[in-house]
């Protein structure tokens, strides 16, 4: 477990040489809820639209940008780098999980995130556009849990990814298609409450829904105390079946790069 | 780098894509589904608040697309070329470039044309053609040529402002965060420009084009508002584009003459 961390902790400060970048971090996230802002204000207004207020779009606007720089994005290229180079085969000598190398990686970049841009964005955009408070104490409280949720997700998705890569080739093309589904069905931008009936029990089908619109709701506590509980078991249940499909490719990959050679 | 040059050239960069060819339609067939996702989100939305500032779904449709178009036009003779100038330049293989008995930019931005971008035109065209039909308008030769005029000019402002960013890339060794910027700056344009202050219509107007675009040119067609600016603007569409691209190419020149070859 040590080393794992040691890895987290040296991705952490590999980014640490690209601080001056985080000034246009922080103009790129300011824009971005700017925008979800204006629009939200050009539609709600001073009105209710489903029960939900322009403030509370706002907090939700505010939630999902940040998230997106949380979540483990860059899986699949890493591995697709070192399927390219022939290096994945070092990787794989080294008497560590490869798999799990990559998520506390990842995780480094995360962190940094959280304490260089996240943090100072989000007392930016409290201050310039207001956010709301959690719904309850309860609410904060599982919040914090499905952003781990959200996390693991995105890794599981990610990785699922380049391993499918093994056999296509292709990381690129899956990951514009995971891309297109992630869009839609995570509510990140339109929250699953507009969404017309038909779509709402496809993104309920979906896992997607973890990386953008729970936590969120769950946050402003559009999802009640009774529901919160069913919800993180569904997304627990997610980690658990993409967690065994990808135990079962990872398994098959590995041989198939033994047919490729280095 | 003559027309006849870059014909050839044209052909030689699909031969080389032909050679992977279920390659090349897998990656297209996941662009389409990549911005099908886009559309459909705006498509939702629509279906649930009727309009985005008094734009319906047809016209907020052909306003997207026209930026999506013009920005798979521009980026195919400047994106991946620009993003990967930084690494050209630190590592040093951009002399190879400077050597070759022809314009540094021209070489540079035809070589690494990039047909991938098919995906997005045939993406957004196809929609732009569907919001056309939808909205039954009665337009002249006139307005058709100066859609057309538009789309070409929108092209050079999308390419111009990525040759600036990568004009920087000889200045600055990282680039790739002033890329990332810029797209999301591009998404203001998804959305009808008088939901958003005067602040940031001046900035998309006066400092960073975007506006000239999409917006203005598709306000003008539709007959829809554009507050800040009157009705003769129009006739700035087709000549911001020009004038954009030829900023970035001056700097973009100006960069590489400054440049001394920070690898080694």
């Amino acid at each position: 477990m040590r080393t794992y961390v040691k890895f987290t902790a040296k991705a952490f400060s590999k980014q640490l040489a690209y601080r001056s970048e985080v000034w246009l971090r922080l103009i790129g996230n300011f824009v971005t809820v700017l925008i979800q802002v204006e629009i939200w204000r050009a539609v709600i207004g001073s009105e209710r639209i489903e029960g939900v207020t322009l403030e509370q779009m706002i907090t939700y606007s505010i939630i999902n940008t940040l998230l997106l720089a949380l979540l483990l994005h860059g899986i699949s290229g890493k591995v697709d780098e070192s399927l390219k180079s022939g290096s994945i085969a070092s990787e794989l000598i080294k008497p560590i999980s490869y798999p799990l190398f990559l998520l506390f990686d990842g995780l480094g970049n995360t962190l940094y995130q959280l304490v260089f841009t996240v943090a100072p964005s989000l007392l930016i955009a409290s201050l310039y556009f207001g956010m709301m408070p959690p719904a309850s104490w309860t609410h904060l409280f599982a919040f914090l849990l499905a952003l781990l949720l959200a996390l693991l997700i995105s890794f599981l998705l990610g990785y699922l990814i380049s391993l499918l890569a093994f056999w296509f080739m292709n990381h690129f093309a899956l990951s514009w298609m995971l891309g297109g589904f992630i869009t839609i069905f995570s509510g990140a931008f339109l929250p699953i409450w507009f969404f017309p009936s038909s779509w709402i029990t496809v993104a309920n089908l979906l896992p997607f829904q973890y990386m953008g619109y729970v936590p969120a709701a769950i946050y402003l506590g559009n999802i009640t105390t009774q529901e919160l509980w069913q919800v993180i078991a569904v997304g627990l249940g997610w980690i658990a079946g993409l967690l065994i499909l990808v135990q079962w490719l990872w398994t098959r990959a590995v041989k198939r790069l033994v047919l490729q050679g280095g | 780098m003559t027309i006849q040059l870059f014909s050839k050239l044209v052909r030689l960069l699909l031969k080389e894509r032909m050679e992977y060819r279920g390659d090349f339609i897998l990656s297209i067939f996941a662009q389409i589904v990549a911005y099908a996702g886009d559309y459909i989100v705006i498509w939702l939305f629509i279906k649930k608040f009727n309009t985005i500032a008094g734009w319906t779904w047809p016209e907020i449709a052909f306003l997207y697309s026209l930026g999506l178009i013009t920005y798979a036009l521009g980026a195919s003779f400047s994106f991946v070329q620009m993003r990967d100038l930084e690494i050209q330049v630190k590592q040093g293989t951009f002399d190879s470039i400077l050597i070759k008995p022809v314009n540094p930019y021209l070489y540079l931005v035809s070589r690494g044309f990039n047909l991938g971008y098919i995906a997005h035109i045939s993406v957004s065209g196809f929609v732009l053609i569907w919001a056309m039909i939808e909205l039954n308008m009665t337009w002249t030769i006139g307005d058709y040529m100066y859609l057309i005029l538009a789309i070409i000019s929108g092209a050079m402002i999308q390419a111009g402002i990525l040759t600036v960013i990568g004009a920087l890339s000889f200045i600055w060794v990282r680039t790739s965060f002033m890329f990332t910027l810029f797209f999301r700056l591009k998404d203001f344009i998804s959305y009808p420009l008088p939901i958003f202050g005067t602040f940031i219509q001046i900035l998309l107007t006066v400092v960073i084009p975007l506006a000239f675009v999409n917006f203005y040119p598709a306000s003008y067609l539709l007959s829809n508002e554009t507050t800040l600016l009157p009705i003769w603007a129009k006739w700035c569409v087709p000549i911001v584009g020009p004038l954009c691209y030829w900023v970035g190419y001056k700097l973009w020149m100006f960069g590489a003459n400054k440049y001394q070859g920070a690898g080694g």
